[in-house]
């Protein structure tokens, strides 16, 4: 499929695309996998070691945990003002005419590609994305749209293809239906595998033959329950032709998990809603932002590092490592600050939402795995500013340890020297003043809760006539939950996922379920 | 309409100095709090000191909306169900707490506090007036406890009884109840009084054996009994010898309650602290280590812990005894006089506390329930007060 003279050099290399360590060979495949093995033995030796301080040590174990505590506080109030600061661009940037703003440009030769991998999702879900993709304001005759669908879903994905082909291919410049082969040696069954062999299939049937300039290109992968806002393409082609070095940038909105909120229950919702606050916060923080779930970027860098890896697990955020690797470096993603509209996870009970949920975020976690991806290639690629690698390192290794460590520390293990310390600490006025002293921290840290959930209010879509106008109280109070969901959903699957990696049981790609009973 | 978004993305120097406000302040706070957490308060009031250390008191008792007073003062920050409170900010010295609530008895001890150390105390306060469930042989067809009229009633002069009772004319039972709870309490009364006649029975069998052995060692006493009944729970033991009742820590050194323990031992500190008792108690028990394999002094972190407590039996003769139900820290004890709550801990002083006046009674606990039979009536002992 790939011609490696089109590749950049460094994207020419064996192990470019490696997935995991059992891919490469000798001492690259023992570092690879000392790799895979640091993110879990650093966050179980953090739980650990703060078990054994307090066991053995309770004073410096408290004096650790106050330390803790009070960063924590500090960590919250630095995201709280990157949210609400992202908050107010965001509204501005929806409140913008961006085709008005788009019209100084010369870009009537851009076109948007717009991928859409789906599974086994209803025609429901796909039609609505559709209708989404049709309602935009922008010239359709320049979007090509390609639905990709999976052989390893069987009929009923093809019937939805075809389906919607008839129903909006019209609409659309062109309405491209590629189907993934099952099977293919080599490749994880996932989105990754899908969507690259979409991108070939559209390269090959419609960009070279109606001569399509790759430069000219703008590829958006959606996930198949995105909904656009109207002025999603004008935002981003805002963005491409003020970007700095625009064939060199991928594009991030800002996804919103609020398609089926107002069916959604509790737990899912916050999970959603803490989902979307953390990518506004890294919105604000674009130098740490990697892309995620639906996002844009040229053809040209796509094709330059032959698309997506399809034999791992997190592709979404590796396309941008893969970039970032292959360009030495020279690689970036702007924050486009618009939302696109998602589902929350919702299972049709509540056991099974909770379930969902859980393997999502352990899915999202493993992107842990990128953090081996990173270090292994910054070892390599020495064209890559050695300031900047160290930065991406430390922030990633950050990143991934305090996504495990930070919630458990603070909610669980705060209280560890009270029940574990010796009867020396017991007596002491540190053992008192700690769970106290913990406690009011967090107390100020939930502060910064309320900013949530005064922003959630503000991103519901409108309200279902069955709802009652009580449940924006429920909404607004639901946020209490957030202690119990940064552990069950965020630290636990996370810890789950760094103990596969670590243990060398590599995770395959679930697909998550979705369920809509509005659109 | 402007080229630009009026709302421009954080620039990174405004991100860069609210994350050098944030280390700053990291940097500040983090020294005041670990200090302030280990008890290290800014002086304002003086001029000659800046800094003064404090420790802590926690007080704790079973009695939900308790008052707790330090030094005659209320404690306003208690925790969740009103029952026990940490007192902070107290310099070191001595201090007096009581518990109290209306129709309890009070509380009082009198304890040191030292700098960055909390001192602990548990309260407890007994029904003022007795609480009583009287237990009847026969009851009325609408649950009526039966008192025959020949029968004194002045039992409950000074005592609140929960259940109602009917005065019979007539000693006919024949439209009674027979109440099966007065069968199995009897019942219990019965071989509860039996098993104890055996027990001193035994126990004189066994100080005469002892008395005219031959291979007694000399450096025990001739007239020394042994050890007579033992009741042991949550690592306590309770025991009488030499007609005295004490508690014995059966555990592991670091698990013993902190009143078995002082802070440092000498014979000006201990005294002054937890009273002479507790220090001749150390003294004892020092002594005893030598000859006495089961006497020992534990030394627990920097702290000096007994094995065992005299528990106090105001000079009267011990009849009976058993942990209070559900504590290991009080003691159950049948006086000459009548039924008491008697506390393990005895820094300051045992604070003692009558549940049931009156001689001749017998005691017995069943399922954590406390029965008295006084003059042939038997009642349940509440040690809480009774709302009906």
């Amino acid at each position: 499929m790939e011609e490696p003279s089109h590749l950049l050099p460094y994207a020419q290399r064996a192990d470019f695309k490696v997935g995991r360590a059992t891919e490469l060979s000798g001492n690259d495949r023992r570092f690879y996998r000392f790799l895979e093995i640091i993110p879990g033995v650093a966050s179980w030796g953090t739980l650990i070691g703060v078990l054994w301080l307090s066991n053995y040590k309770p004073f410096i174990a408290a004096y650790f945990i106050i330390g803790f505590a009070i960063y924590w506080v500090l960590k919250t109030g630095f995201l709280s003002y990157h949210l609400r600061y992202n908050w107010k661009r965001l509204r501005h940037h929806l409140s913008l005419d961006w085709g008005k703003m788009i019209e100084r440009f010369e870009f009537g030769h851009l076109y948007q590609m717009v991928i859409l991998p789906f599974y086994e999702e209803s025609e429901e879900i796909v039609n609505a994305t559709l209708e989404s993709l049709a309602a935009v304001r922008y010239d359709k005759k320049s979007i090509i749209v390609v639905l990709a669908a999976e052989e390893r879903a069987g009929a009923g994905a093809q019937k939805v293809a075809n389906a919607m082909k008839e129903k909006w291919g019209h609409k659309f410049g062109s309405f491209l239906v590629t189907t993934h082969p099952a099977n293919v040696p080599g490749e994880m069954a996932g989105k990754g595998s899908n969507a690259t062999y979409a991108a070939e299939q559209a390269r090959t049937l419609l960009l070279d033959p109606h001569g399509i300039r790759y430069n000219h290109t703008l590829v958006s992968i959606f996930d198949i329950d995105t909904v656009l806002y109207p002025d999603y393409f004008n935002c981003l082609v805002w963005h491409f032709m003020t970007a700095e070095k625009p064939l060199k940038t991928s594009f991030q909105p800002v996804p919103i998990f609020n398609n089926n909120i107002w069916e959604a229950p509790a737990v899912a919702r916050v999970v959603a809603m803490s989902s979307t606050f953390w990518e506004m916060v890294q919105q604000e923080r674009p130098e740490r932002m990697a892309t995620f779930s639906s996002h844009s970027m040229s053809f040209q860098a796509l094709y330059e590092v032959g698309y997506w890896q399809s034999n791992m697990v997190s592709e979404d955020s590796r396309i941008f490592w893969n970039l970032l690797i292959a360009n030495d470096g020279d690689y970036r993603t702007v924050p486009l600050s618009y939302p696109v509209s998602m589902d929350a996870n919702v299972a049709p009970t509540l056991w099974g939402t909770i379930k969902n949920v859980y393997r999502q975020h352990r899915r999202w976690t493993y992107g842990v795995e990128n953090f081996c991806y990173i270090i292994f290639h910054f070892t390599r690629n020495k064209k890559i500013p050695l300031r900047k690698r160290i930065v991406i390192g430390l922030q990633q290794a950050e990143g991934y340890w305090s996504l495990v460590t930070n919630p458990i520390m603070l909610f669980i293990l705060g209280w560890a020297p009270i029940f574990l310390g010796t009867q020396e600490f017991h007596q002491t006025v540190l053992s008192y003043n700690l769970p106290i002293m913990v406690r009011d921290l967090l107390m100020i840290a939930m502060f910064g809760l309320v900013i949530s959930s005064i922003i959630s209010l503000t991103m519901l879509p409108p309200r279902p006539k069955e709802k009652s106008r009580l449940k924006y109280i429920v909404l607004a109070v639901q946020w209490i939950l957030v202690p119990i969901t940064m552990i069950v959903f965020s630290a636990i699957p996370g810890l789950d996922a760094q103990t596969r990696l670590m243990l060398g049981k590599y995770m395959g790609f679930w697909v998550t379920p979705k369920t809509r009973t509005h659109t | 309409m402007t080229p630009i978004p009026d709302v421009q993305p954080l620039s990174r120097t405004h991100r860069k100095i609210v994350f050098i406000l944030a280390i700053v302040l990291f940097s500040c706070t983090v020294p005041v709090l670990v200090f302030h957490a280990m008890g290290y308060r800014f002086d304002f009031s003086s001029s000659d000191t800046n800094f003064k250390k404090v420790g802590g008191m926690y007080v704790s008792s079973d009695i939900d909306d308790v008052g707790i007073y330090v030094d005659d003062q209320l404690v306003e920050d208690m925790r969740v169900f009103q029952n026990a409170a940490y007192i902070q900010n107290l310099e070191s010295g001595m201090y007096q707490i009581h518990t109290q609530k209306e129709g309890l008895q009070t509380w009082v001890k009198e304890l040191p506090v030292f700098a960055h150390y909390v001192t602990e105390a548990q309260g407890f306060n007994m029904p003022s007036v007795p609480q009583l469930r009287l237990v009847t042989e026969f009851m009325t067809g609408d649950n009526a406890s039966v008192i025959f009229e020949n029968a004194t009633t002045t039992h409950f002069a000074n005592a609140s009884t929960t259940n109602t009772f009917f005065v019979a004319t007539s000693t006919a039972t024949t439209s009674y109840t027979y109440n099966q709870e007065y069968a199995f309490l009897e019942q219990l009364f019965a071989s509860s009084t039996e098993k104890r006649l055996l027990t001193e029975s035994q126990n004189e069998i066994t100080e005469k054996s002892f008395l005219f052995s031959a291979d007694l060692p000399a450096t025990t006493s001739l007239a020394e009994p042994v050890a007579t009944t033992t009741k042991h729970w949550n690592d306590v033991s309770l025991y009488e010898l030499n007609d005295e009742v004490y508690a014995r820590w059966t555990g592991k050194p670091d698990d013993v309650p902190h009143y078995f323990c002082v802070s440092g031992i000498g014979a000006t500190s201990t005294e002054l602290y937890y009273g002479s008792h507790v220090y001749e108690a150390f003294e004892d028990e020092y002594s005893a280590s030598s000859t006495d394999t089961l006497s020992d002094v534990l030394v627990v972190a920097d702290r000096f812990c007994r094995t065992q407590i005299r528990i106090d039996r105001l000079w009267q003769d011990v009849q009976w005894f058993d942990f209070f139900p559900g504590s290991r820290d009080h003691v159950l004890m049948q006086l000459q006089d009548g039924l008491y709550v008697v506390e393990v801990d005895d820094r300051a002083w045992q604070n003692t506390q009558m549940l049931y006046s009156g001689d001749y009674l017998e005691v017995l606990l069943d399922g954590g329930r406390i029965f008295v039979k006084d003059h042939g009536y038997i009642f349940e002992v509440f040690t809480e007060l009774q709302t009906t």
